[in-house]
């Protein structure tokens, strides 16, 4: 299949009347942007070295010298907001990515091939389902000591699960539909279906989805980093930043408020994101 | 008999529900020659799908199962096939095509694409390094399209699926079904989604394709004048069960059994006298559930006798190549 430039003009224009979603993909590439500069140029990108700790320059309300404020230590909260970006993006994206790709072949192949396959499958599923996804994360975490990846591998273990039922209930749908009827009559071997027809069909409300979830990722994984167990000290991550100004919330609202607004941004970001991309994966949208 | 390309014998075929037994398919018997084109006709519900299905391998087990019986292809039964045996029978050997154009192909992928999967899969199955030979493939899906007389196919095939009206996507689901050169083509109700032009024209090309590469055809319709358009032979089936058989024009002018005769009469004349109204066959289809003991269309028979509710009479022969299943004809 080659794209050519057609499609993408197509792309573009199905884009451009969706304003939201421009919205969306202006915060998600500024994201990524921001963790790409933050890995090449380290913290010489940001006005205030994040880790320096000052402690005269302590509680500082929001101003034109720190735009976020400073935090307890007299760090300046917006420096530590930026030099944050990749490890949120990384823990974002390898937790819904790897979840996607599990989530995504297990409900795949449990949906279309059913019977036995799909019952032992889906009760696994379940198992990590009936287990609350931030206890288990917990646990895991837990067991697996600090640090970034073991964070992201512990919040792996209850994320999965959702994108196999997704994937389930699409393959389902879409093994009635008789195109598959079709493909099999061709003589497609079971295996070449699910690959070439099922998960193709699948993808896009997967994807919806998934892009909707990062945002939920890096809030999860910074409640892990609350309990000790991701970023360790004084590596700044967003989350890890909410819940230390929780004590202060009182007197230095901005310590907590304001990388939380920066979560609910990015967040909010990937959801428009999202919506967008749903409408111009849509066949009958295009028209 | 050697000439069979498939052989049908005994097939029972149930559906088993929370709602009770169907029986979908009552001991039928039907045997398709090489190169011939078989209709299968009857009424809706009447298990003409269901056999395609059974054939094809397709029934969905659970809820439905076969009782008994055996479908001979190649000299073997493919009742007996695993899923892995009978993928490798699909497409090669027997192929089919669906009677909606408009959810038979896959949206989101090219024509092209769709029709080089199927040529793919035959070019491997006789010569592995063919099948990667992607020059090869396109050559032979532009042919294909050619053939379906599908105008400008270079482009054609770099289409989707919706930018295409419903007759275009039947033509591309024929090449589909007969660009793998298939021994049986099973085509259930191919133009009963067409409008009347288009269904002409999709006939002569099933026809004409059919027999460039020397397939058979098992040609399921509920119209009558389809079926006399393009069958060679004619299969009679009412409530799971074949009632009649035989060549197109013996079954047209000599229809035996009062069914055939009823479904006849019901069908309007192209000239002659003009009828004040069509004669119509009082009564419904059966529930399958509920099947009629004896003759399953006794209820609704305008001879009915009263060995009728008990007797069950099988396909006997009355004259060379005319079956019919009825108690008038038993003497």
């Amino acid at each position: 299949m080659s794209i050519d430039r057609k499609e993408i003009a197509l792309t573009l224009d199905v884009l451009r009347r969706d304003r939201l979603a421009i919205g969306g993909i202006g915060v998600v590439v500024l994201f990524i942007l921001t963790s790409f500069a933050v890995l090449i140029f380290g913290n010489s990108l940001v006005p205030y070295d994040p880790t320096v700790v000052n402690i005269s320059a302590a509680f500082q309300a929001p101003s034109l010298q720190h735009l976020f404020g400073t935090d307890n230590l007299g760090r300046d909260i917006f420096s530590r907001c930026v030099v944050a970006a990749p490890i949120d993006a990384e823990i974002g994206f390898s937790i819904v990515l790897v979840s996607v790709l599990i989530g995504g072949i297990v409900g795949s192949w449990a949906g279309y091939v059913g019977g036995r396959v799909d019952e032992i499958l889906m009760r696994i599923t379940d198992i990590f389902i009936a287990v609350p996804t931030l206890v288990l994360a917990v646990a895991v975490g837990v067991a697996l000591g600090p640090g970034i990846e073991h964070v992201i591998e512990a919040n792996l273990v209850g994320w999965w699960p959702v994108y196999a039922r997704l994937a389930r209930a699409g393959a389902l749908s879409l093994k009635e539909s008789q195109f598959i009827e079709a493909a099999k009559v061709a003589g497609l071997a079971r295996f070449k279906i699910i690959i070439k027809h099922i998960i193709p069909n699948n993808i896009s409300p997967i994807l919806v989805y998934a892009t909707l979830d990062i945002g939920n990722a890096i809030l999860y994984a910074s409640v892990l980093s609350y309990l000790g167990m991701g970023a360790q000290p004084p590596q700044a991550e967003w989350g890890r930043m909410v819940f230390d100004g929780q004590v202060y919330l009182t007197n230095a609202w901005w310590m907590s408020i304001l990388p939380g607004l920066v979560i609910f941004t990015v967040a909010l970001g990937f959801n428009l994101f999202g919506d967008g991309l749903r409408d111009t994966l849509d066949p009958r949208y295009r028209k | 008999m050697t000439d069979h390309i498939i052989q049908v014998n005994e097939l029972s075929v149930v559906f088993e529900t929370l709602q009770g037994r169907y029986s979908a398919l009552d001991k039928v018997d039907l045997a398709i020659n090489k190169s011939e084109v078989v209709g299968l006709v009857g009424e809706s519900g009447c298990g003409k799908s269901t056999l395609a299905l059974a054939i094809m391998g397709l029934l969905p087990r659970p809820p439905a199962k076969v009782l008994s019986g055996c479908i001979m292809f190649n000299g073997t039964n493919l009742l007996t096939y695993t899923e892995k045996e009978m993928e490798k029978v699909r497409g090669t050997g027997i192929s089919m095509i669906f009677q909606e154009p408009l959810t038979s192909l896959n949206p989101l992928f090219t024509i092209g694409d769709q029709l080089s999967e199927t040529i793919r899969i035959k070019m491997q199955r006789q010569n592995e390094h063919d099948g990667r030979d992607e020059k090869k493939v396109r050559a032979e899906v532009v042919e294909w399209l050619k053939r379906v007389d599908l105008a400008d196919p270079e482009s054609a095939m770099e289409r989707y699926p919706h930018e295409w009206s419903g007759g275009m996507r039947q033509r591309v689901m024929i090449a589909m079904a007969l660009a793998a050169k298939p021994s049986l083509m099973l085509a259930d109700e191919p133009t009963s989604a067409l409008d009347v032009t288009t269904q002409a024209q999709i006939l002569t090309l099933v026809k004409s394709l059919v027999r460039e590469v020397k397939a058979s055809v098992l040609f399921i319709s509920h119209d009558l004048a389809v079926v006399a358009q393009i069958a060679d032979r004619v299969a009679v089936m009412y409530a799971g069960m074949v009632m009649e058989e035989a060549p197109v024009n013996e079954i047209f002018e000599n229809p035996l059994h009062p069914y055939t005769q009823s479904l006849m009469g019901a069908f309007p004349k192209e000239t002659g006298v003009r009828k004040a109204r069509l004669e119509t066959i009082p009564g419904s289809v059966p529930n399958l559930a509920r099947i009629p003991p004896g003759c399953p269309f006794h209820p609704r028979c305008k001879f009915v006798k009263d060995q009728c509710s008990t007797a069950r009479p099988g396909l006997r022969e009355t004259s060379p190549g005319h079956k019919v299943a009825c108690v008038m004809y038993t003497q």
